[in-house]
């Protein structure tokens, strides 16, 4: 009887135990009272070495109204959708912990879908952000990255043509690589591959936005975690090109009867060896497009022949154009040191700063374009 | 107690515990350690892992053979004098009880860091190692039905996973491995790695449970398995290897769960698969944790049979209590981190060695005992099994 008494009290005992701790209270904080946070923004602080994060959430009113978005009322309104609230401190731990003081809920970080660096943050307080996001335990890889030079107040308050949130719909846009004209998302993950690793440099998609609507269409260029500088909307187009993310681009030829192609879609394979300390980088581009008008009703194959060294010229010679661009920037954008690291590693290493190597990169680019005729589609 | 009267395991099950109880303890680092010393060039440090731990597991199974009708704990005294004897069984209960302690602190810290924040470290540690001693509670033939049940949905669900994030591979050219290989950092990298392979050891107390006849089947299944786990490590190496290169794999803290965590599908109901990964690895590790507590309880009551027979029930709650408290002196992963590598990895590999050539080279010559032993084991004389 005491044996099978000990053996009731052991299971007990123990179930009891796996009850309590499988329970999981510690973590429980119900919904209603946890703030989601859907983005957040990184600027510079008051002085140098201080940073201001931004974090923006649905108020309850946007999160039970009934499309489940606002049109860009964060700030104004009886009754907004959505709002921030932001923390200064020398770290983003001590952001966060100013920002959470201001809000009676718990700020969550677990959704959070987009994360969005001011292009005047300084490269120090960029390396030590990129290191303390990599530390939030309840934020996964998954969110997008982006840059922008505007204030946050306007990131977020932009008005949109579709009903939104800001940080959802820049998610959707950046989740669809087939829907926009380049495929410029890059998530926290993919940020993290390029960042302060020697051979590769960090691009960015740049949120613009405008009185018409959000714009992304331009990319912000980073030396390490040092913001070099914006290509505009052409070369981010020649960008897109150069590294396979053209999606939707178009390209004309007025000398070439009037010729247009559009959905302009690319990949890019890139390889890159060593001779007598001078570095060659190959870029194959496979080019699909689609001949949308021509001056001539029909074309022939010789129209097609034409038109496909043309474009095949005009391609390689935009993408050589924007890689020299990145060489008098000294920004390897496609990663060209990278990719010698993986094939040569020892030719590599022996280049002490891969960035007085860079410029001096000797670039050869292939074209090879396959036209979708016109009478392929209609 | 006759050892036709002990609880039996098929020889699947024999394998399936053995697996599980060398799996638990490298895979949260994997593959960092041997990318971070051998580059892309990495993967041939796993394969020489494998090659190694496949070696020691067949001298391993050899012991097993000496007296294949008891443990190692049980038979090692009577064969390797007393003191040499007690000294094999009194390690094998300590390590038992380190690399529980060690793997319970490693999973403890992820799961602490990265899902439950607010959750004391001593509690994940004391529910998981409660969950893993109830689970060796039933003993052997219920630990290894438990086991096997949840390692077959376990594999299904970690390659259908996995397979998601191999959707993310964007440098396809870094799944050849390289060209390029420096044998020094490859085995730095290697002996690192090796903690993967750690603790199937626990073979030596398994093998008597094996039904008569299935043993030989048992060791090619092990041995099977082995190869299996080879061959999924390496499928996991290169899907980590292809997303993030060697650079980044170099700088992540778990990179089986960085690859988990980039996985996002949309439409899906669950849009974030890295929630997946505490159910994963808490199985492997219940599992892993649950052998070596079996092992120890029972390791512990072969040492004490002579001077104070300990039932298993105590002796696993002993155990129990003694790798939680092992465990709440590890104050972080990085910590326990470098206690596998000074310790458990050398002191484990040099046991995995020692051991079967001792008991092999001292029955090579002491070939009448050895029979006695064998007789002894087969009526159960001296054998009282949990």
């Amino acid at each position: 009887m005491t044996k099978r008494l000990t053996r009731w009290l052991a299971a007990f005992l123990t179930l009891a135990t796996l009850t309590l701790t499988l329970a999981g209270c510690w973590d429980d904080i119900p919904l209603d009272r946890r703030t989601l946070v859907l983005g957040m923004g990184f600027y510079p602080g008051p002085t140098p070495d201080m940073v201001t994060v931004y974090f923006s959430f649905p108020t309850p009113t946007g999160l039970t109204s009934s499309n489940g978005a606002g049109s860009g009322g964060g700030g104004g309104g009886s009754s907004p959708q959505f709002s921030s609230v932001s923390g200064t401190g020398y770290s983003l731990s001590q952001a966060f912990s100013q920002a959470q003081a201001k809000v009676g809920r718990d700020l969550y970080l677990g959704h959070t879908v987009l994360l969005v660096f001011s292009t005047k943050l300084p490269a120090q307080q960029f390396k030590l952000l990129d290191n303390a996001i990599d530390r939030i335990g309840t934020l996964d890889k998954t969110p997008f990255v982006a840059a922008t030079s505007a204030p946050w107040d306007t990131v977020v308050s932009v008005k949109m043509v579709q009903e939104e949130f800001p940080a959802l719909y820049y998610e959707e846009l950046f989740s669809c690589p087939r829907c926009t004209q380049f495929a410029l998302g890059t998530r926290l993950w993919q940020t993290s591959t390029r960042l302060g690793k020697s051979g590769v440099d960090l691009v960015l998609p740049q949120l613009s936005p405008t009185p018409q609507g959000p714009k992304v269409d331009q990319v912000a260029v980073y030396r390490d975690y040092q913001y070099v500088g914006t290509w505009d909307h052409r070369q981010t187009t020649d960008y897109a090109l150069a590294a396979g993310k053209s999606r939707k681009s178009s390209l004309t030829f007025p000398d070439h009867w009037h010729a247009t192609f559009d959905a302009v879609a690319d990949k890019m394979q890139l390889s890159a060896s060593a001779r007598d300390h001078q570095v060659y980088a190959v870029v194959t581009l496979h080019v699909t497009q689609t001949l949308v008008t021509l001056d001539t009703t029909k074309e022939n194959a010789q129209q097609l022949s034409v038109l496909s060294r043309a474009s095949s010229q005009q391609i390689a010679d935009r993408v050589l154009k924007i890689l020299e661009l990145s060489q008098k920037q000294n920004v390897d954008v496609l990663g060209v040191g990278r990719q010698l690291s993986w094939t040569n590693p020892t030719e590599f290493y022996r280049f002490k700063n891969w960035h007085e190597e860079y410029p001096h990169v000797h670039w050869t680019v292939h074209c090879i374009v396959r036209i979708n005729k016109m009478g392929d589609t209609k | 107690m006759s050892s036709q009267q002990l609880p039996r395991i098929s020889a699947g099950q024999f394998a399936t515990m053995v697996t599980a109880g060398y799996t638990g303890l490298g895979i949260f680092y994997f593959p960092r350690d041997v990318v971070s010393f051998a580059g892309r060039a990495g993967i041939y440090g796993l394969w020489l892992d494998g090659l190694v731990a496949l070696g020691l597991m067949r001298l391993t199974f050899r012991l097993s053979r000496v007296v294949p009708s008891e443990t190692f704990s049980g038979f090692a005294p009577e064969l390797l004098s007393q003191p040499v004897g007690y000294f094999f069984d009194a390690f094998m209960v300590a390590y038992h009880v380190a690399l529980a302690a060690s793997a319970t602190v490693l999973i403890s810290m992820v799961l602490g860091n990265i899902f439950l924040p607010s959750t004391p470290i001593w509690a994940i540690d004391g529910c998981l190692t409660a969950t893993s001693a109830y689970m060796a509670w039933a003993g052997v033939a219920g630990l290894a039905r438990t086991l096997q049940a949840s390692y077959l949905p376990l594999l299904i669900l970690s390659t259908l996973s996995i397979s998601l994030a191999a959707t993310s591979i964007t440098h396809p050219e870094l799944l050849v491995p390289s060209a390029h290989v420096a044998i020094v950092p490859l085995l730095e990298g290697s002996y690192r790695q090796f903690m993967i392979f750690l603790g199937f050891q626990a073979s030596t107390t398994l093998y008597p449970f094996i039904r008569e006849g299935d043993r030989v089947k048992a060791e090619r299944y092990s041995m099977f398995g082995l190869i299996g786990i080879v061959v999924a490590m390496t499928f996991q190496y290169e899907v980590i290897m292809g997303v993030f290169g060697p650079e980044m794999v170099s700088t992540l803290r778990w990179p089986l769960a960085s690859a988990y965590r980039i996985i996002s599908l949309s439409g899906f109901f669950i849009s974030k698969l890295g929630t997946l990964l505490i159910v994963l690895w808490t199985i492997v590790v219940a599992g892993f944790l649950s052998i070596r507590l079996w092992c120890a309880a029972h390791d512990l009551s072969s040492l004490m049979r002579k001077m104070r027979p300990v039932p298993y029930g105590w002796a696993l709650g002993l155990m129990a209590a003694a790798s939680f408290g092992f465990a709440l002196l590890f104050p972080n992963a990085k910590v326990a981190d470098l206690f596998n590598e000074r310790w458990l990895v050398p002191v484990g590999l040099g046991y995995l060695v020692v051991a079967p050539l001792t008991v092999l080279g001292v029955a090579s010559l002491r070939r009448q005992r050895v029979l006695h032993l064998r007789t002894l084991a087969e009526r159960g004389k001296e054998y009282r099994s949990p």
